[in-house]
């Protein structure tokens, strides 16, 4: 009753979601179906209204929607199933999906999986902002949805915690709307998110920017009346003596993504504790065979380009394995993060066919190099850990590992 | 003119001891007015932060050993005092009452840990002073270093022993319990006024006129269950030979990932700076309970401070070594009040100088004597001349809005059938659907906070991040208001007071 067999089924109808499903379709695969929770397809991007997007991939420079816009009728080109409004509410290693919608439970019984359930926003609570806890507080991508999709504005006099860039988005974009922002208060000595946010959004636009400093209260019992800001030492710890009140009457936050992966939990996928996402291969296969992942649920992003070329590795690849044609792994090489290296995806490569690799350093430096095991190495002028590393290994390259290699240690040096 | 409102009883608070004394009195044939601050029943004050334990046995016999070490002349236990009677009556009433009422809970198993011979001696003298004191305390047993661990296979190596008893644990949300009752004393007559502050209490020829936010009402008797403000209450109906004194205490709330890696109530044994650790929740998360009490002068002083629940987190760590600061959904603080004649007892009595006004001032544990508290001051409300004629049709049973994230599918199914609304999940974190959100705002919720606290939605790991901008379009739309209006909890907790473009106008 009500079970559904199909090729590849992409849950989440995102930018990933939309790409793999696209290059699932194009590779081959027959039925390929996206469940998606929202009432539209596009995910994030629906409310990131501001441009920016498409750079990378397009060579052109798009709005959130107009990007997603593409693929949401790329895929209604080929005729790709997607399921709106519809919240997957178990997943197996067998790959049956147990869907719950107005319409009932239905169960998707898929040969492959590819998951692309994006990232959501790390909370207040999460980083334990002291203080009580009154209406005007939202995670800045919240705020962003109330203000761009719902038509509201949460208040007249902004501060935003955290240099994200949905937070410096958010301050130009309330600044527009007629609030003041007071303040974008940063615990670190330097930004989060890309330096052209950071000119864009808040030196464009004349906004205070406290960097080094973080929130130690929160005033107001109803809603919020002021918070506290003060400087931080080399520990993050807040010093005495330099709290400064700045009344307003919202806080937003911006301090961070997390890749939404309770469902990939439920399947056994293994989740890598420093991206937060699944361990992956070079075909973007988690631990579990036949289930795929892409995109921010991987690892989060900064640019949604990026996104979109992960999720369409983990499509084609999902296509191969729904049609039984998957490539006999003769190895199994890690990639070990070494110096200055936060992480690297995907965590293990084949070397048998091209692959990019996406990292992220753990602290800021200039002059650097970086050193790919002994086959790769290339200056780098600046690193930041909010832009991420990205490089393309070709197949002569992979081609100079030994035989016997089983880790490559990629690391960043001082030139 | 607005129509005078009049009743038999006002009682002024619908926490638990409110919402407990109102049910009672719908047994009756009274009219009965609930007057509440906040906007719903249970969500403020002491009980929005109690801890949800409902306790007998191991969990009461440490917490007698921990108060004689704050005040080591006071008896240990002494079985005659009214608080124990109630708390033992009380916890023996739990199972009827929260089958009635349809209440969640959680049977759990209580565990006090030793990693010492010295906590394992503590355990022996604990044990010995439950046997004496009665077979309600005598029900404790031994489990060794391999037990423990198979018991609770995420609990540190460092583990010796420990003591451990079944059957006198329930822990429950306790605003369930508030709500449940207020929803049941509705349904046999009870009137509620939420969002109503009292300002004043007139004395008049026969009867007292509760002056409030929203007008006055005539009433012949008034029960002050007021928490947190029950001496600013009793002052408006007389003298009062008493004050509040207040404790707080901050508690972490950890991931449904942690809450999986326990399953009994912890405790450390019960010596001196030890005490409880760490509990799994009706709702399966994992609530850290190592903070102290501290004495605080204001009443108002909710803030939670960082480092307070990274300690409470790093406290319990070392017995869960895989819980960590990143599993932290929310930390709140829980604010106690005290009363200062005898810190150790309730007040539960007429005002010296106004027998038609009753205090019902209730300390910690409130939950676990509600009842039989309440059913005293029903007592004292006769004793004072109120008529207490039964209702034949009087109602106990409240039925709980359906929970699809506890249904099997097949029940699923049934209930997607009767109404599609309760196919569309809204909360992503606790499986809360539109049916559900629905359901709960006709059953009174007016705001985010009274979807939250009747659904779960916006509890979840998230907080509300994801379903917050839709759980404030149904509320706007079921209530017919712009969304401008949508409060978050109270009048003046606005989500979203203005509309694009309002302030470039």
């Amino acid at each position: 009753m009500n079970e559904q067999a199909i090729d590849v089924a992409v849950i989440g109808a995102g930018p990933a979601g939309l790409a793999a499903a696209i290059k699932a379709k194009e590779a081959g695969a027959a039925k390929v179906t996206i469940i998606e929770r929202d009432e539209q397809p596009g995910g994030l991007l629906h409310q990131c209204i501001h441009n920016g997007f498409g750079l990378a991939y397009f060579n052109e420079d798009l709005t959130g929607p107009e990007y997603a816009r593409r693929f949401i009728e790329k895929a209604m080109d080929l005729k790709i199933d997607i399921q709106l409004e519809s919240m997957v509410l178990d997943l197996t290693a067998a790959k049956k999906i147990t869907v719950s919608s107005r319409q009932g439970l239905r169960t998707v019984c898929a040969r492959a999986v590819v998951l692309a359930m994006g990232c959501r926003e790390r909370t207040r609570q999460q980083i334990m902002i002291p203080g009580t806890r009154p209406a005007g507080i939202f995670t800045a991508g919240t705020a962003q949805r109330y203000v761009n999709v719902e038509g509201y504005i949460p208040g007249k006099k902004i501060v935003i915690l955290g240099s994200g860039d949905v937070g410096m988005i958010m301050a130009r974009r309330l600044t527009l709307e007629g609030a003041k922002v007071e303040a974008v208060v940063e615990i670190l000595p330097y930004i989060g998110g890309l330096i052209r946010n950071e000119v864009q959004c808040v030196h464009d636009f004349d906004i205070p920017l406290f960097l080094g400093h973080t929130i130690t209260d929160v005033i107001g019992l109803k809603r919020v009346e002021a918070v506290t800001i003060a400087k931080v030492d080399k520990n993050q710890e807040p010093i005495a003596g330099t709290e400064t009140t700045i009344e307003c009457d919202t806080l937003l936050t911006s301090v961070g993504l997390i890749p939404e992966n309770e469902l990939s939990l439920k399947a056994g996928v293994e989740l890598d504790p420093i991206t937060g996402g699944p361990f992956v291969n070079d075909r973007m296969e988690t631990n579990i065979s036949g289930i795929f992942a892409g995109g921010n649920v991987v690892h989060v992003n900064d640019l949604v380009d990026n996104v979109t070329l992960e999720a369409e590795v983990a499509g084609a690849c999902a296509t191969d394995y729904a049609a039984g044609k998957v490539p006999p792994a003769k190895r199994k090489i890690s990639l070990k993060a070494g110096e200055n290296i936060r992480y690297i995806v995907p965590h293990t490569i084949c070397a048998e066919k091209e692959v990019t690799l996406s990292m992220r350093v753990r602290e800021p430096g200039e002059k650097m190099r970086l050193r790919i095991g002994n086959i790769f190495t290339k200056p780098l002028r600046v690193v930041k850990p909010s832009e991420m590393l990205k490089v393309d290994l070709t197949r002569e390259q992979l081609g100079k590992l030994d035989e016997m290699t089983a880790e490559i240690e990629i690391s960043i040096e001082k030139r | 003119m607005v129509k005078q409102i009049e009743a038999d009883v006002v009682i002024i608070g619908a926490g638990i001891t409110g919402t407990t004394i109102a049910r009672e009195l719908s047994r009756y044939k009274l009219e009965t007015v609930v007057v509440e601050k906040g906007g719903n029943a249970g969500n403020q004050g002491q009980t929005k932060a109690a801890g949800g334990m409902l306790y007998t046995g191991l969990v009461m016999l440490m917490s007698f050993i921990l108060k004689s070490m704050m005040a080591p002349d006071a008896p240990l236990y002494d079985a005659h005092s009214q608080k124990i009677k109630w708390l033992e009556q009380g916890f023996d009433m739990v199972p009827q009452w929260i089958e009635e009422l349809d209440i969640e809970y959680r049977r759990l198993i209580t565990m006090a840990i030793a990693t010492n011979r010295e906590e394992v001696k503590a355990l022996e003298s604990l044990v010995k002073f439950g046997e004496g004191i009665g077979v309600r305390y005598a029900s404790p047993r031994w489990a060794d270093k391999k037990t423990c661990l198979e018991m609770e296979p995420h609990l540190t190596k460092d583990v010796v022993a420990s003591l451990y008893s079944e059957g006198d644990l329930i822990h429950v949300s306790p605003w369930d319990i508030a709500i449940a009752q207020s929803e049941n004393a509705k349904q046999n007559g009870v009137g509620f006024m939420f969002d109503t502050e009292v300002i004043g209490v007139l004395q008049k020829n026969g009867y007292q006129l509760v002056k409030t936010t929203r007008g006055p009402v005539k009433t012949r008797f008034i029960v002050n269950a007021a928490g947190l403000l029950a001496d600013t209450v009793a002052d408006m109906g007389g003298a009062r030979d008493w004050g509040l004194t207040f404790v707080r205490t901050l508690s972490p709330i950890l991931d449904k990932r942690a809450g999986k890696l326990v399953h009994s109530c912890l405790n450390a044994p019960p010596v001196p700076g030890k005490g409880p650790i760490c509990n799994p929740t009706v709702d399966g998360n994992l609530k850290v309970e190592t903070g102290s009490y501290q004495p605080t002068q204001d009443r108002y002083d909710l803030g939670a401070h960082a480092g307070e629940a990274m300690q409470n987190i790093l406290k319990a760590k070392r017995y869960i070594p895989e819980i960590s600061e990143k599993d932290v959904i929310r930390a709140y603080v829980g604010m106690r009040a005290f009363n200062t004649r005898d810190q150790e007892e309730n007040i539960i009595e007429p005002c010296n100088t106004n027998p038609r006004f009753i205090n019902a001032v209730v300390r910690l544990p409130g939950i676990i004597p509600a009842l039989p508290i309440a059913r005293h001051v029903v007592e004292l409300l006769g004793d004072a001349g109120l008529e207490l004629v039964t209702k034949p049709d009087f109602n106990p049973c409240r039925t709980e809005i359906p929970r699809f994230r506890d249904l099997s599918d097949v029940e699923r199914r049934r209930l997607i059938a009767q109404d599609a609304r309760y196919g569309h999940v809204v909360c992503r974190c606790e499986t809360i659907t539109e049916g559900e959100i629905v359901e709960a705002i006709k059953r009174g919720a007016r705001t985010v906070a009274g979807v939250r606290y009747r659904t779960r939605a916006g509890m979840g790991r998230c907080q509300g991040g994801f379903c917050s901008p839709r759980v404030v379009n149904i509320l706007a739309r079921e209530l017919n208001t712009p969304v401008t209006q949508i409060m978050d909890s109270s009048p003046g907790s606005p989500i979203m007071p203005f509309k694009s473009k309002e302030l470039l106008r």
